[in-house]
């Protein structure tokens, strides 16, 4: 997919663990993982607010468009 | 009314319909052994309507024309009455049965908050198929029916003919006795079960979105 999740990345800068991040944004750590590894279809605005916030982050900094090569 | 009480009303008619079938068979295995006759009965059209009836008033003129009736044959021991009948039984029942068991599984799964899965778009698909199937059925065994009547019956001295000739005379001619209300209902169940399908699909892909 050209949108790419850097949810790892911002998770690592903030030395914050899948679980922690969890219960802070009120998303399963099964679903958290699904983003995190690129395998969902979507994200809520709601999520992705919730997850800036907890993070103390843009929406560009957890997700970023990548050209897909052909 | 709500999904809990539908479900007691499917269960209560399912238990009606499993004790009727019951009986059903009972009565139909049991009389040829009691030497007690079975009863059946054909709707028929008289070729010619009978007028037993006229009155004139000032202004107006009334007639009876019976052109309808029902033929009623009582059936003593086995034979090919018999072997119908059990087929009937043995087909509608099972139609019924598996009918009601798959709205009782659907109804439990509405209950359950899961309507939309595959298990209940398939389910539905199925009554809808079984409705469709049902008029089907009872147009197959009419014309079986009215085969082995219209190939007895002269011997006793009535002029009878199928459905599909035209009587003569004093003839009658033997109806279909067929609910096309069925399959008008199983088309619509087999388009609500699209619209599940269809629903399914935006359930899983609702998921997906986090």
């Amino acid at each position: 997919m050209a949108i790419v999740v850097r949810l790892d990345v911002m998770m690592a800068r903030r030395k914050m663990s899948l679980n922690e991040l969890s219960a802070r944004v009120g998303v399963s750590v099964t679903n958290l993982s699904l983003l995190k590894t690129g395998k969902a279809k979507g994200v809520r605005f709601s999520t992705l607010e919730a997850i800036c916030r907890t993070l103390e982050c843009q929406p560009g900094d957890i997700l970023e468009y990548e050209e897909e090569s052909k | 009314m709500t999904a809990r009480v539908l479900k007691g009303v499917v269960n209560l008619v399912l238990g009606l319909a499993l004790g009727f079938l019951v009986v059903a068979a009972g009565i139909l295995l049991g009389a040829p052994l009691l030497d007690e006759p079975l009863l059946s009965q054909w709707p028929v059209v008289a070729a010619q309507p009978g007028s037993d009836w006229q009155a004139s008033a000032a202004n107006m003129e009334a007639a009876l024309a019976i052109e309808q009736g029902v033929l009623r044959i009582e059936h003593f021991g086995y034979g090919w009455h018999w072997a119908l009948r059990v087929l009937d039984l043995a087909i509608s029942g099972t139609l019924v049965l598996a009918g009601l068991w798959r709205m009782r599984r659907f109804i439990g799964e509405v209950c359950e908050g899961l309507s939309f899965t595959p298990g209940s778009v398939s389910r539905l698909r199925w009554i809808g198929l079984i409705l469709v199937v049902f008029p089907l059925w009872q147009a197959l065994r009419d014309t079986l029916w009215h085969g082995l009547l219209v190939r007895q019956l002269p011997d006793l001295g009535l002029a009878l003919v199928s459905s599909f000739q035209t009587p003569n005379g004093n003839g009658f001619q033997l109806q279909f006795s067929i609910d096309w209300g069925f399959a008008v209902t199983g088309l619509l169940l087999l388009v609500v079960a699209e619209a599940f399908r269809e629903g399914v699909a935006l359930r899983e892909e609702s998921e997906e979105i986090i």
